[in-house]
């Protein structure tokens, strides 16, 4: 069972959408910057631990290894952090936004934050393990910490927001 | 015997693919429910399943919503990326949603998807193939 309507006016309501939809694309813009601040500082943060250097992880018995069993030593949460070392993986940092598009009727931008292998091979090791090491699932952590604080970002961003149509 | 959620879909997951005959083919039943780092003298080709997340979703605390890394590990000298695929499609098929619920062991599973498959990664100081693949399940 299906209803119809009958919406008069159509060609005055796409031309308001394309001449005042602009402000709402840039608000959109604007609040992914703003997400991808958020995201991006995380992420430092949680692959730039220093409470342990590489002496004092020796010491620990290489929390990360086999013997200590497939979640390893408990030594700093969350547990998916990383330390930082020769800086390497923290100088690999990559993050950005995705200006909002609208396709197929679904406006999507977005902002990201990640880790390039090309600038350290080793990422890819710290994030899926190995078969002496566990994984650090550490992108998709830091992306659920930060999935609240990015909500209410948005909210408040585009909450107040209101076209003004001209008749 | 299991006590929680992860528990049983891990045990689930396990008893599924040491039944399939192409996991078999390959790994000898080898399908650990724990990362491969934490078996004693592992023999390849393998499969290992880790927990990675979990959390309670729907308001409901009997439903837990986990991510699970289920790698496959194969000697690179005598197999190659056919291989790794045939068996990364396996145990794809076999982590169905159909599959995973079980009454008799108290699974109850209401979404399972794949999120990440690959890359394909080589060790060199082991020279083993690893191939991760995460999957999300909700579960009860």
């Amino acid at each position: 069972m299906a209803l119809k309507s009958v919406v008069k006016g159509v060609d005055l309501v796409a031309k308001n959408i394309i001449r005042y939809g602009d402000g709402f694309i840039r608000t959109v813009n604007k609040t992914m910057k703003e997400v991808d601040f958020v995201l991006d500082k995380k992420l430092e943060q949680n692959i730039s631990l220093t409470d342990h250097s590489l002496g004092d992880l020796r010491r620990l018995g290489h929390p990360y290894a086999a013997r200590h069993g497939s979640q390893g030593l408990n030594i700093h949460s969350p547990g998916y952090q990383v330390h930082k070392q020769s800086g390497k993986l923290l100088s690999s940092k990559v993050h950005g936004t995705k200006n909002a598009e609208i396709t197929g009727g679904k406006l999507e931008a977005s902002a990201f934050a990640g880790l390039d292998e090309s600038r350290a091979p080793h990422a890819l090791y710290v994030v899926f393990g190995t078969s002496k090491m566990i994984p650090r699932p550490v992108l998709q952590g830091t992306r659920d910490e930060v999935v609240p604080q990015a909500i209410d970002i948005i909210k408040s961003n585009l909450k107040n927001f209101t076209f003004s149509f001209k008749p | 015997m299991p006590n929680t959620p992860e528990e049983r879909v891990i045990e689930k997951i396990r008893n599924l693919l040491i039944a399939d005959a192409t996991v078999i083919n390959y790994t000898q039943q080898r399908v650990y429910a724990s990362h491969i780092s934490s078996i004693k003298e592992p023999k390849y080709p393998a499969v290992s399943i880790h927990l990675l997340f979990s959390k309670n979703v729907f308001s409901n605390p009997e439903y837990v919503e986990m991510t699970l890394q289920i790698d496959s590990w194969f000697p690179a000298t005598k197999y190659d990326l056919a291989d790794v695929m045939t068996l990364h499609r396996k145990i794809r098929d076999n982590i169905h949603r159909m599959n995973l619920t079980d009454t008799t062991i108290g699974v109850k599973v209401a979404q399972s998807i794949e999120i990440l498959s690959g890359p394909l990664m080589h060790e060199e100081d082991t020279d083993l193939f690893h191939y991760p693949t995460q999957y999300q399940i909700v579960a009860t």
